[in-house]
Order: structure tokens, then C-alpha cells, then sequence
């Protein structure tokens, strides 16, 4: 009888690497976002099965929750034709080849550097609070606090600095005849 | 004849035993929880709305299907399934009907985790006890809030979908407000999380034996960021901008008709039923009877003496979860609707400061004065 | 819950996701597309870092997760900014006509 953990995974990878493949070819953004947004939910089920629950909440809470609804929300607003979003096509393949040749390089090294990679692995100790919340978050605000920090302070940057970038003042609109 | 009721018996017998028990308490809560959240609640809200409404404008309201009009639902429902599923000529096919379904699905995962009930062995029935809840999450809270945030796919692809102006316009409206007051609604809940110790709502619930967090001044302050947070995500009147049937028709489901508006229109309100058991959960102590002390064990009621003692606390609670129900109505048919800027400054300058200064409050008071 | 699944399949998956985004990334010819696909190789990446966190039992592969997270929420957040910002000057978000710069 197949282990229900396999069966899982391989489902789960299959939705994730299909999906995957949708975000990156699909002609339209905004299915390359409805693509992506199922890819980051079953991505979050992964993570579950890994045992780390922090990581799986913040997941769907961060990334389906807020990052992909300001993709949805400006796909909204700029309500773009194709003409708008040109022609695809032209694609640089040489250096998209050699990347990906690295990439598999540097994946084999691994598997070969560490032969326990393909071992199945071991079961989490009992009384184990690895991936918990409360376990995360002791580790974040004491061993890794300046990390913490300095992530806050990178929002408030990225807060004031997409401020200035989009805000515009309102034009107006003069009506005529209107008395001032 | 005696071999079948041999078997009979016997099917008795595995179901009786303590091994099956577990499994049948597992799929009876789960009946249990979406046949009143969807077959009950949400036909019954939708009577209550329209007799509250009928009754605030000094009407009768709905009085003909079946006594005082109870029945009304049914036959809404019924009107719904059987209407033709019309789909206009220039919409977005797939996403328009991908949409309903994006907003029932969130709905109904959220609801899964609410829990109604103290854990409970049912009278030793059980080997251990077990908490009233389908899913018995430890990230609980987190859950509810991930899940919440997905509902504004539904609303913003609805709009898109439906290739209308009032449409886009509804949805823009909707996702700007939900991702505004979702901040809000994560400030007061991180005061509630500080104050607890805990995201497993079971555990919310415990550290209010003594004192419910709305007699708490942060958890006061945190209630009052929550309740206009709670109005605002489930886009319900004063802030229903995104339908606003004044000013955009109805805003995001002007094209939707049949079934794939009564989805829209269920999710809602097992949206609303979801966040009332949170406000409840949070803030006035779940299925405890009183704050105080007062609980049910300090009144000298056992809630595992009996397999059905476990039904009077879920009713308390049921009743608190009904008086904010309840409130949503009240409000939505006396306060007029915000105007938007209004609604964008009201969410970002006054309640998420405010949140933030009662963070930094609730966590002051634990570090330098050991409690709050 | 404990997996039971070898970590190279789930390394491997990282990388075949990180892949997609990348081929994406570097076929596509608008900005926004570009976006989501940038996205999706952060996830790619966290993947590999929960991963690695199971691997050694400890926190920090959780914590760089967070911050990731953290950078790709303001990436996107100006990257959205910028591109409104471009379309309101040339009403398209073509990325070959952005050549101003080009000598």
C-alpha cells in the first residue's frame, strides 16, 4: 500500500508544477495571477506536510492574502487590452539554457555531496515544536531580532517610498461656466 | 432471518464501541456545524433581516410563507434554483463562474475551525477529550484571518468578469476597502493574541475564565477597532460601498442572477456568522456563562457530566453569537453608508493608529505591570 | 505531521518550480507578467528554505522564509507602483518600447 505521505506529495507537485507552468505561459495576467494564487495555496498544504504550520498560515495569509490581491487589484485598475501588454516572443534561449544548466548542476552537486538527500527521512522527535508558532516567532524575536528589525524597517521604506511613487495630486476637472 | 439480525446487532455493537465512537463524533460534528451554518443560520438570518428591516421602517415584512413567514427562505431558495442561469453576452466566462464559487468555498473553510463548545469526553463516551470544532487547529486564529483574506478574489473577479462598468467599479471599491480594514482587524487581534498568550481559540477562551478581554481596557479599545473591521469585511452596511445600489447599482453582482447570486448572498451570511463567533470568542468569553469567574463549573454546572451536557453551553454561546447577528441588522437598516473617503480615512488614519498605540499599550502593561 | 518523502524530491520541486519562473520571467515582454513570475520564483526559493529547515531541525530556514516574504511583499508593492506609474506616462506597459535610455 502506497504511503498517504507519497500520495500527497505527488499530488501536490503536480498541482503546483502544472500550475506553475499556467503562470508562466498563460498569455493574460490575470490568469497568470489565478494560476499563481492556487500555486501559493497548495504550496502552503506542502509546507503543512513538512510539519512547519507557521510557515504554512503566513503562506496563504501573506502571499495569497495580500501580495497577490495588490497583483489582482492593479490588473483591475489598469483593465489592460493585448494591444497594451505587447507581443510575446523574442525570448533570450541561449542564456535561458545555460542558467537552467546551472541551476541542475548545482542540484546534482548537492545530491551528490549529501547521499542522505534520498533517504527517506527521519521522524520528528516526540514532544518536537519545530515549525510551531510559538517556536518560530521565540527564535525570531530573540536569536534573530535584528533580522526582524531591519524587515520592518524595509517595510516602512517600501511604505513611503511606493507613496511617492504613485501618489499624484488630482486634477480638477474645470467646469465651464462655473461661476469661481 | 437470525443471520441478519446477528448482523444487525453487531453493527451495533462496532458503532457502540469506543473505537468507531471517535469517528462518528468526527463526521457528526462535521454535519452538525454546515448543516446549521448553511441550512440553518443563513435562511434564518435572511427571514430576521427582512422582518428587522420591515420593523425599523414601520412594514410588516414577509408574513405569507408558512408562520409569520419563516418559510420565506425556502422559497427564495427554491425561486433561485429554478431561475434561468443567464449569463450575459461580453462576459468573462470562465471567471464568472469561477467567482460565486471563490466566494462560497472561503466562506465554508472558515467556518470549519469556529469552535462551539467547551471539549467535552460526551458523558466518558470518548477516551480523551474532544474539542467541538471540525478542524482542531493550533494556528486557529491565523487560519481565520489567512482565509478571510482570500474572500475578496470572489468580489474582485466578479466585478472583473462581469465586464461592467458598475461591475469594475464595485470590485475596485471592495478589494482597496477589505485589504484597508483587514490591517485594522489584524491590529486589534494581535492585542487579543498578546493578551491570551495563544492563536488556538481554545486557548483565547481559557485565559477569559477570570475576565472576559472586553472588561480589559486594550481589549475594550481592541473591540472597538474589531466591530467596524467585522462591518467592513463583510461589506455590510454602513460600509457596503462596493454595492452601493444607490450609486453603482449593486455594485459587484449586477450581472449575477439565479444560484450564482445565492451564493454570494449565503457566503455573506456565513461571513457574518463567522466573524460574530470570532467577536464572541475574543471578546466575551465563548461558551463561558459569565465574566468574572462565573463560569459554568463556578456555578456548579458539570458541561461533561452527561453525552448531551455539552448542549447548554453551545446555546449560551449560540445566543451571543445571535446578539451580534443581530447587530449587523440593527445597523444596517439605521446607519446611513459612508461616503468613500470617508470609509479610506476612517480604516487608516484613526483605527490602525489606534491599533498600533494598543498594541504597544497591551504589551507595555504585560512587560512593566504583569498584566493588564 | 512528519513527511516521510526523500528531500531531494522536494529540492527538486523547488527547482522545477523556480524554473517555470524563471522561463517566464524571461519570455515575457510585459511588466506585469514579469511581476508575477518573480513572485513565483521567491516561492520557489522559500520552498528550498523550508525544506532545508525540516532538514536540520531548526528555525532559522523558517526565519529566512519570513524575511523573504517580507522583501517580496515590498518588491511587489513598488514594482506595481513603478509600472503604474510607467503606464500613466505611455498607456501601455510594454517593456520593448522602454528603450528611452537605450543609446
Amino acid at each position: 500500500m502506497p504511503d498517504l505521505h507519497h500520495i500527497l506529495f505527488f499530488s501536490f507537485a503536480a498541482i503546483i508544477l502544472f500550475s506553475a507552468g499556467m503562470v508562466a505561459f498563460r498569455p493574460r495576467p490575470v490568469e497568470s495571477a489565478m494560476w499563481l494564487i492556487l500555486n501559493f495555496f497548495v504550496t502552503a498544504g506542502l509546507y503543512v506536510l513538512l510539519g512547519s504550520h507557521f510557515t504554512a498560515v503566513i503562506q496563504v495569509l501573506v502571499y495569497a492574502g495580500a501580495i497577490m490581491v495588490l497583483f489582482v487589484f492593479v490588473i483591475l485598475l489598469l483593465n489592460l487590452d493585448p494591444r497594451e501588454l505587447g507581443t510575446e516572443g523574442g525570448a533570450s534561449w541561449s542564456s535561458l539554457v545555460l542558467f537552467m544548466g546551472f541551476l541542475s548542476f548545482v542540484l546534482v552537486a548537492l545530491q551528490l555531496a549529501t547521499p542522505d538527500l534520498l533517504k527517506a527521512p527521519a521522524a520528528l522527535p516526540e514532544g518536537s515544536t519545530f515549525g510551531s508558532v510559538e517556536a518560530a516567532s521565540r527564535e525570531l524575536l530573540t536569536k534573530y531580532i535584528w533580522g526582524f528589525q531591519l524587515s520592518g524597517i524595509i517595510l516602512l521604506l517600501a511604505l513611503i517610498g511606493v507613496g511617492l511613487i504613485a501618489y499624484r495630486k488630482a486634477k480638477v476637472p474645470q467646469v465651464k461656466g462655473a461661476q469661481a | 432471518m437470525a443471520e441478519r439480525a446477528l448482523g444487525l446487532e453487531q453493527i451495533i455493537n462496532i458503532v457502540l464501541s469506543a473505537s468507531v465512537l471517535p469517528w462518528v463524533f468526527f463526521f457528526g460534528k462535521i454535519l452538525f456545524i454546515f448543516t446549521l451554518g448553511f441550512g440553518v443560520i443563513a435562511p434564518v438570518m435572511i427571514w430576521v433581516e427582512r422582518r428587522v428591516a420591515a420593523f425599523i421602517q414601520d412594514r410588516v415584512g414577509p408574513n405569507r410563507v408558512g408562520p409569520l413567514g419563516l418559510l420565506q427562505s425556502l422559497a427564495d431558495g427554491i425561486k433561485l434554483l429554478l431561475k434561468e442561469d443567464l449569463r450575459p453576452d461580453e462576459v468573462r466566462p470562465f471567471f464568472f463562474i469561477l467567482a460565486p464559487a471563490l466566494a462560497a468555498v472561503p466562506a465554508a473553510m472558515a467556518f470549519a475551525v469556529v469552535p462551539f463548545g467547551p471539549e467535552t469526553t460526551l458523558g466518558g463516551l470518548l477516551p480523551e477529550p474532544a474539542r467541538l470544532q471540525i478542524a482542531p487547529l493550533n494556528v486557529g486564529l491565523l487560519y481565520v484571518l489567512a482565509i478571510g483574506s482570500l474572500a475578496v478574489y470572489s468580489i474582485a473577479l466578479a466585478g472583473w468578469a462581469s465586464n461592467n462598468k458598475f461591475s469594475v467599479m464595485g470590485s475596485l471599491r471592495a478589494s482597496a476597502q477589505m485589504i484597508s480594514y483587514e490591517l485594522a482587524m489584524g491590529m486589534a487581534v494581535v492585542a487579543v493574541i498578546l493578551m491570551s498568550g495563544s492563536v488556538d481559540l481554545y486557548d483565547i477562551v481559557k485565559a477569559q475564565t477570570n475576565h472576559w478581554f472586553i472588561f480589559t481596557i486594550p481589549g475594550f479599545i481592541a473591540f472597538l477597532i474589531f466591530v467596524p473591521a467585522m462591518f467592513a469585511e463583510t461589506n455590510r452596511t454602513p460600509f457596503d460601498l462596493p454595492e452601493a445600489e444607490a450609486e453603482l447599482v449593486v455594485g459587484f453582482h449586477t450581472e449575477y442572477s439565479g444560484m450564482k447570486f445565492g451564493l454570494f448572498f449565503l457566503a455573506e451570511y456565513v461571513n457574518m456568522t463567522t466573524l460574530s463567533a470570532m467577536c464572541v470568542l475574543f471578546f466575551f468569553g465563548g461558551w463561558e456563562f459569565l465574566p468574572f469567574g462565573l463560569t459554568w463549573e463556578g456555578i456548579g454546572y458539570q458541561v461533561d457530566q452527561h453525552w448531551f451536557s455539552w448542549v447548554i453551553p453551545f446555546a449560551w454561546f449560540a445566543a451571543k453569537v445571535a446578539f451580534f447577528l443581530f447587530v449587523f441588522v440593527w445597523v444596517r437598516w439605521t446607519l446611513p453608508r459612508f461616503r468613500y473617503d470617508q470609509l479610506m480615512g476612517l480604516g487608516w488614519k484613526t483605527l490602525v493608529p489606534i491599533g498600533i498605540a494598543n498594541i504597544a499599550l497591551v504589551a507595555g502593561l504585560i512587560t512593566f505591570a504583569g498584566g493588564f | 505531521m512528519t513527511t516521510t518523502v526523500p528531500f531531494a524530491y522536494w529540492l527538486i520541486l523547488s527547482f522545477g518550480v523556480f524554473c517555470f519562473g524563471a522561463c517566464g520571467f524571461l519570455i515575457r515582454k510585459n511588466a506585469l507578467s514579469l511581476l508575477i513570475c518573480l513572485e513565483l520564483m521567491l516561492s520557489a526559493v522559500n520552498m528550498a528554505f523550508i525544506t532545508f529547515a525540516r532538514m536540520h531541525m531548526s528555525e532559522g530556514g523558517n526565519i529566512l522564509y519570513f524575511l523573504v516574504i517580507t522583501v517580496a511583499a515590498c518588491e511587489s508593492a513598488q514594482g506595481l507602483a513603478l509600472m503604474i506609474n510607467y503606464f500613466r506616462l505611455k498607456q501601455n506597459i510594454r517593456l520593448d518600447d522602454a528603450r528611452a535610455l537605450a543609446g
